[in-house]
């Protein structure tokens, strides 16, 4: 009976270890798999804001007042306009 | 057998205790070691690339911004056998000289720089080549996408991206962040494994300034255009808010592209707002008024004796260009009598004059913000004779900044209280979050309120009547200026026969200033006096900035019509005002018209008018409107108030069909 009783410690306590053991594995596992999305996931948003920051820059480019004034004198025929002209909305 | 055993379990336990203790040892003892090679095996450290913050205008219009680059390399002994034939595509893919690229190619050292900073799409044609041993690393470069605006006071970076001048310099402890490092495991494809996670990115901070774009652009385009029609050397305008010291505009002729810093001499690159001084001739006779007066030295309706244009002064003599006889204290200014000027100076004495030139600033560092700031020449009260005093009275003998100046009118402007005048308005993190603000910052009082009135009542007058500065004057808006016209020094020593400088300053509207303008003109070859040359500038430049700003000068009188309303005529108008001007008395409260619908008949009518002509119809028969939206009123309704009614006109939204 007392031989019977250690085997069966012996058995559990074993299998507690390998789950542990596998346990162990299992999150080493994921801890890889979410540190390759996690440089992944890094990776995308460094490129987002490369691209983020070439966009602002060819907006801000496209938008300073001396490249739009050209295109409204260019193409709509625009001009500033005198004080007299300007008509304050209530 | 038990003996074999025994024996085989001894050996075998012997080696477990080997092992054991060999584990005990590398774990405890030589741990560190051990542990350190291995993260150096299997950890990968990757630098982030530092980057730098924007700067940008008061209404966070982009000024300076950093976009991706990529620093491409070259390791010449990895390059293939036929890389020879790559040279041409490459230099020809990066717009570099092919002698530059060649001696890459060549080059004996194992490392060379083939392009820093080059655009993506650069770097993406190169890797299309797929040549082996040449290689990129992420940068970022710095873009000014205003180009030549604000450029000198701006500034620009070195290829690290560092400050090297203007704001760049001034704030790049702000701007700057340190570079950062990444940790993280590799695989055996050499790819990143984040297992560590991710620290957070360093904080990149943006720097506000107070300049606006809009009347920066104004004061750039206006005096362009008069250095290029005077054929003068070059200009400056500086733009104060005078109520805050705050600079809006800061102009300058020459400038250059901060984009390409390297494709002008240096001196074009110099702040000269800032930087430079000159002698500022006559618009110094209000500041040694303004002295005198305060110093109750002279009373402002005293009369001064001009000496009908011809006054001298020891072995010299000064001349008006004009002569006058007795002039008041206001005809002095208004004219701008070198005589009247001297002999209120002889008056107040020379500590007395040298003091308050002080204290308005001139002969020390304003503190703004810029590197390379002069204090301007103001020498030593003591050092001056009768003739330095005389000559100092209209602003000859010693040299202001164009920033100094420009404050010490402010000064005038803003009730005799000096400030500190500032160009950053605010330090920002990413989040837009204020990390640290400059708030305006009061100095001293230099004169008393009294006083700068009373100024601000005598530089109206320049640009009235007979004053010099008239072709400074703003239909509808009251200007308070001073012209200026003085020589330049002449390398050989004296002054030049021919060369001045003209200048003019003002400040606008009078009645409650919201602009300090200065205008100055090196070397004009059409003319040389400020009244002829400057005043028309600050006149274009103050009609805009104004108009921009959205302050409105006295409303056009009642019955005239602005060219642009195309309908309805201006008869049609006065006879419906006449009609309606007698009904508006009874309409019904809350009476409420949509399109298509007749109003009573006494009731104005506004639908279907455009915004602009319900507006100035309104503001001809003085009816009180509230609108909503944009495009064509649609439906209109009448609220009676305690004093009036007020007509709600409800109209199409922008773009819409008219009703």
């Amino acid at each position: 009976m007392f031989r019977f009783a250690s085997w069966t410690w012996y058995g559990a306590l074993a299998l507690v270890g390998l789950t542990l053991a596998l346990g162990q594995v299992w999150i080493r596992l994921q801890v890889v798999a979410v540190g390759y999305q996690l440089s992944n996931t890094r990776q995308l948003i460094h490129s987002l804001e490369r691209e983020r920051q070439t966009l602002r820059m060819q907006w801000s480019a496209l938008t300073t007042p001396i490249q739009l004034a050209a295109q409204a004198e260019r193409r709509l025929g625009m001009s500033a306009p005198e004080p007299e002209r300007v008509v304050r909305v209530p | 057998m038990e003996k074999r055993l025994l024996i085989a379990g001894a050996v075998l336990g012997c080696g477990l205790l080997l092992v054991l203790g060999r584990l005990v040892h590398l774990t405890t003892i030589h741990n560190e070691d051990l542990a350190r090679q291995a993260s150096q095996q299997h950890l990968k450290k990757m630098e982030i690339p530092s980057r730098r913050g924007a700067i940008v205008d008061r209404n966070g219009e982009p000024l300076a911004l950093s976009v991706p680059a990529e620093s491409l390399f070259i390791r010449p002994r990895k390059l293939p056998t036929d890389a020879n034939r790559w040279i041409v595509p490459v230099a020809t893919a990066l717009h570099a000289p092919l002698e530059q690229v060649s001696a890459s190619f060549r080059s004996a050292e194992p490392f060379v720089w083939l392009k820093r900073r080059a655009t993506p799409q650069e770097a993406a044609q190169i890797r299309a080549y797929g040549i082996g041993g040449i290689d990129s690393i992420e940068t970022e470069r710095r873009f000014y996408p205003q180009g030549t605006l604000a450029a000198p006071l701006i500034g620009f970076t070195d290829v690290d991206a560092r400050g090297i001048a203007g704001i760049e310099q001034t704030y790049d402890r702000y701007l700057r962040e340190e570079p950062a490092e990444l940790v993280g495991e590799r695989d055996a494809l050499g790819r990143m494994i984040l297992a560590h996670g991710v620290a957070a990115a360093p904080e990149v901070l943006n720097v506000r300034l107070t300049l606006d774009i809009g009347i920066q652009n104004i004061a750039e385009r206006e005096l362009a255009q008069a250095v290029r029609t005077t054929g003068a050397e070059g200009g400056t305008v500086v733009v104060l808010d005078p109520q805050t010291f705050a600079v809006l505009a800061l102009a300058q002729v020459p400038t250059f592209d901060p984009n390409t810093p390297a494709a002008v001499r240096p001196e074009h690159r110099r702040n000269r707002t800032a930087g430079d001084c000159y002698e500022p001739g006559s618009t110094m006779k209000v500041l040694l008024t303004a002295a005198a007066l305060d110093a109750k030295q002279l009373s402002p309706d005293e009369k001064i004796f001009c000496e009908y244009g011809r006054y001298a002064v020891g072995r010299s003599v000064i001349n008006d260009s004009h002569s006058h006889g007795w002039l008041s204290v206001t005809q002095v200014i208004q004219q701008s009598s070198n005589i009247g000027a001297a002999k209120i100076a002889e008056h107040l004495g020379k500590e007395t004059y040298a003091a308050y030139l002080r204290a308005f600033g001139f002969g020390r560092l304003t503190g703004i913000e810029l590197p390379g700031e002069s204090p301007g020449i103001l020498p030593l009260p003591h050092t001056w004779g009768r003739i330095h005093l005389v000559t100092a009275s209209f602003g000859q003998g010693f040299a202001v900044t164009p920033l100094q100046l420009a404050s010490a009118y402010a000064a005038l402007a803003n009730g005799g209280t000096l400030m500190r005048p500032y160009l950053i308005s605010e330090v920002l993190n990413s989040d837009g979050k204020v990390v640290e603000a400059r708030n305006p910052q009061r100095l001293l009082q230099v004169v008393s309120r009294d006083t700068a009135q009373l100024m601000m009542g005598i530089m109206e007058q320049v640009t009235e009547g007979e004053g010099t500065g008239t072709r400074a004057r703003i239909e509808g808006f009251r200007v308070a200026g001073k012209t200026g016209t003085s020589q330049k020094p002449d390398p050989r020593g004296g002054y030049s026969a021919r060369d001045r400088i003209a200048s003019f300053i003002g400040i606008v509207p009078a009645e409650q200033p919201r602009l300090v303008i200065l205008v100055v003109v090196d070397t004009p070859r059409t003319g040389v006096y400020g009244g002829q040359i400057a005043a028309p500038v600050f006149q274009a430049i103050a009609k805009q900035s104004l108009a921009y700003l959205g302050v409105e000068g006295e409303k056009p009188k009642l019955g005239v019509t602005p060219a642009i309303l195309p309908a309805p005529s201006t008869e049609s108008v006065r006879e419906s005002s006449l009609r309606q001007a007698v009904a508006v008395k009874t309409p019904e409260p809350q009476s409420e018209y949509g399109p298509g619908e007749e109003t009573d008949s006494d009731e104005p009518n506004f639908i279907g008018m455009s915004l602009r002509d319900a507006v100035l119809t309104a503001q001809r028969n003085g009816w009180q409107i509230v609108t909503q939206g944009s495009g064509y009123v649609k439906k209109q309704t009448v609220r009676r108030t305690a004093e009036t009614f007020v007509y709600e006109l409800t109209l199409t939204s922008l773009g819409g069909d008219q009703p």
